[in-house]
């Protein structure tokens, strides 16, 4: 004897009462045949006001032409059919709980639909089951701002507030990475340390205000000579410092003579109307077999002490020519 | 290619053969009901069927790194009695091709959401009536789980890292059914691959001796 024969339950009453999982079945015809409890709720409409009439009248804002054709081949394959709030934010435009909506303006949703049939297996209609997603959505949301901020804030870490190129600590990050894979792949590595002449006797004249717009107009001009492999710095101070992969150092000290020659032409307006000119002294090396980072920053660093020695505005490389 | 089957024993030559048959009467099915719900539709091979080690992954790699630029890959997982991954490999798609086909209109526009959602809508239709089929001839009872989309219209390479990388990692012997599908009038195969999971194989070999004995 089975539960169904022993107690007289209700068994309609069971799905209708069902308040966490929206369920409507339809027959062939798109009638509504079961509006359960989380619908009626949702919608603010009550079954006996749906009950027979059909889906598409009740809610003209639904998709017609999508869900018709959904439910329709959901009937001919007698298989279930999907939609995500992924790709489909929602199916019935419900208001989703002020708990767990965050920003969300509606309630998100997933839908299963499954064919359903009479006693003798023929299949009769279909039932639509919709899956509260807010809560989910919400947190995929959040996520993937968090994601963005991260990425923001990665970049902001490694950038210079005043000129907006890359900063001293990205620097020693990267020509750390760039010495190991040349060592690796076999492949040259040059850098250049690029220094303003005069700097201290700009910001004397034209004020701090003045040396900031100079500090600017000068990395925006190199940058936009630059590669985008090549990693351009602002090392401290007025000095600068350039990462060249794959440049050897006879290429690299053609570079830098015409980024040197490129600042000596660039006239940079001033704050208080007035222009200046500058010039940059620069040291050049090309990584040498077993040396660390350390020493080739050395050795630009020696080249353009160099540079600066000979009179400035010109560029050294590294080992010196004596 | 049942040769393969019992050749690598995973079941005897009996259950093997009657596992092809089982396989074509619930493709034939697909076929004919795929037929009726959309225009257009569709053409399937004779499908494969193959008792698999995990080393098929990297072959399986290989050949669609090879053989496709961009894909778009949809995922399904069937659970219960019977059990395993349907991975839908979509080559270059006509869209438009897709929409005609499945009867959708242009209302919801033409963006990438609405895109996924089509290569979603054709293959769970594709996987869903394949599995239901085998299933029912073998009277394992098993549900769909919602398809997702792995990857969409992306390097080749990438794409089948993602799906290989969501997958779970088995040992020993599995079963595997390549089908290829068309589109009428649309050149480019897709491709639907049904691997079962380990679990279920002997209860699928027992509903096999069953029918072979009876």
């Amino acid at each position: 004897m089975d539960a169904q024969q022993r107690v007289a339950f209700d068994y309609p009453s069971i799905v209708a009462n069902l308040l966490t999982v929206g369920m409507v079945a339809v027959d062939r015809r798109f009638a509504i045949v079961v509006w359960n409890r989380f619908m009626e709720l949702n919608s603010n409409i009550r079954s006996e006001e749906v009950l027979g009439k059909n889906l598409f009248e009740v809610f003209p804002e639904l998709n017609r032409n999508w869900l018709e054709k959904k439910i329709k081949s959901c009937l001919v394959l007698k298989t279930p059919s999907f939609s995500s709030w992924r790709q489909r934010p929602y199916l019935f435009r419900f208001k989703a709980s002020p708990v767990l909506a965050g920003e969300a303006e509606f309630m998100y949703q997933d839908v299963s639909i499954f064919p359903i049939h009479d006693e003798s297996c023929t299949v009769q209609g279909a039932c639509v089951v919709i899956h509260d997603m807010t809560e989910l959505a919400n947190a995929v949301r959040l996520l993937d701002q968090t994601q963005d901020r991260a990425l923001d804030l990665e970049e902001l870490n490694q950038r210079d507030s005043l000129t907006g190129i890359y900063n001293r600590k990205f620097f020693d990050e990267q020509i750390t990475q760039g010495v190991l894979s040349s060592r690796r792949h076999n492949w040259p590595l040059s850098m250049a340390m690029i220094d303003i002449d005069h700097f201290k006797l700009i910001n004397d004249t034209y004020g701090h205000p003045g040396g900031d717009m100079v500090l600017r107009h000068l990395a925006a001009r190199l940058q936009s000579m630059l590669r985008a492999s090549d990693t351009f710095c602002r090392y401290g101070g007025e000095e600068f410092a350039l990462i060249l992969p794959h440049v050897a150092q006879h290429d690299a000290r053609s570079l830098l003579d015409r980024l040197r020659l490129a600042i000596e032409n660039l006239v940079i307006d001033l704050p208080d109307g007035g222009q200046v000119s500058v010039t940059v002294s620069v040291g050049v090396a090309q990584l040498q077999e077993g040396q660390t980072s350390g020493h080739l920053v050395s050795c630009a660093d020696e080249a353009l002490y160099e540079s600066k020695h000979a009179g400035r505005n010109r560029v050294s490389c590294y080992p010196i020519a004596k | 290619m049942t040769d393969s089957l019992s050749g690598e024993s995973l079941f005897t030559e009996d259950e093997g053969d009657l596992l092809g048959e089982v396989v074509n009467i619930a493709m034939g099915r697909a076929g004919a009901a795929l037929a009726e719900a959309f225009s257009g539709f569709v053409n399937l091979r004779v499908p494969e069927i193959r008792a698999v080690n995990a080393s098929i992954i990297g072959e399986a790699r290989a050949r669609l790194e090879h053989a496709y630029d961009r894909i778009s890959i949809m995922h399904q997982e069937f659970f219960g009695e019977l059990a395993g991954h349907i991975a839908v490999i979509f080559g270059p798609a006509s869209y438009a091709a897709l929409r005609n086909v499945l009867g959708f209109d242009d209302r919801d526009g033409d963006g990438r959401r609405q895109r996924e959602e089509l290569l979603l809508e054709l293959g769970n239709a594709l996987a869903s009536t394949c599995v239901s089929g085998i299933s029912s001839q073998l009277e394992m009872r098993t549900g769909l789980r919602a398809p997702r989309v792995v990857a969409f219209d992306a390097p080749a390479r990438d794409a089948v890292q993602r799906l290989f990388g969501d997958l779970p990692v088995w040992s020993g012997k599995t079963l595997q059914i390549d089908i290829v599908f068309h589109l009428e009038e649309h050149d480019v195969p897709f491709e639907l691959v049904i691997t079962v999971s380990p679990e279920c194989l002997s209860s699928m070999k027992r509903e096999l001796s069953r029918r072979v004995m009876g």
